[in-house]
């Protein structure tokens, strides 16, 4: 009988490649999504499929991860603050330097929905992989 | 991982080729494998060492320090 192995080399070969590849072509429509945005300061009209494209596939790609169990196996709630901190700093650079949002009182508000707002995405995100990760250590 | 593949294939009279033919992989993985370049999964090992009516250990070990 013919054994039915395929080839493992190069399945994982071609793997790596694809995700290599893959890699380019994420960042690269990262890098063209801000050109587009902050350099020709065009519509977001004008190139709404690619930024649909590229956050679908980064919402897709954060999904499996949590589902998987693959972003954390232990809740750290301190290890969310510090990241949180620097997103919102750039939330706000970008919305002072950028779309022209400068009254205090608008910047301190929205720093503030927005620090509670990432902070509790990435709660329950590494709640659920958590929680993924304890179910596998179940007994059927 | 170093491994006896090419003794055991040559006690058999195999070529790369009826070994690569046996287990379901091309002869160039064959030959990477003896060469040490390319470390096979656990399914791939026993087939091997099945094809060539070895055990795992007799076929595939690992050096200390890299343990």
């Amino acid at each position: 009988m013919k054994n039915q192995i395929q080839d493992e080399r190069i399945i994982g070969e071609a793997r790596k490649q694809n995700s290599l590849g893959f890699t380019i072509l994420y960042f690269g429509l990262l890098l063209d999504l801000l050109y587009r945005q902050f350099i020709l300061q065009e519509d977001i009209s004008r190139y709404w499929d690619i930024a649909l494209l590229f956050f679908g596939t980064s919402f897709f790609l954060a999904a499996k991860r949590v589902n998987s169990g693959l972003l954390t196996n232990k809740l750290n709630l301190k290890r969310i603050v510090p990241s949180s901190i620097v997103s919102t700093l750039v939330f706000l650079a970008v919305s002072f330097w950028w779309l022209g949002n400068k009254t205090p009182f608008e910047l301190t508000i929205s720093g503030i929905i927005f620090f509670i707002g990432f902070y509790a995405i990435n709660f329950i995100m590494q709640y659920i992989s958590r929680k993924r990760n304890d179910d596998m250590l179940k007994d059927d | 991982m170093i491994n006896r593949i090419k003794l055991a294939r040559i006690e058999l009279e195999l070529t790369q080729q009826q070994l690569a033919d046996a287990v379901g992989v091309t002869r160039q993985t064959i030959n990477l494998i003896e060469k040490g370049n390319y470390n096979p999964s656990l399914k791939l090992c026993l087939s091997i060492c099945h094809s060539l009516n070895k055990t795992l250990d007799e076929l595939f070990w690992i050096k200390e320090k890299d343990q």
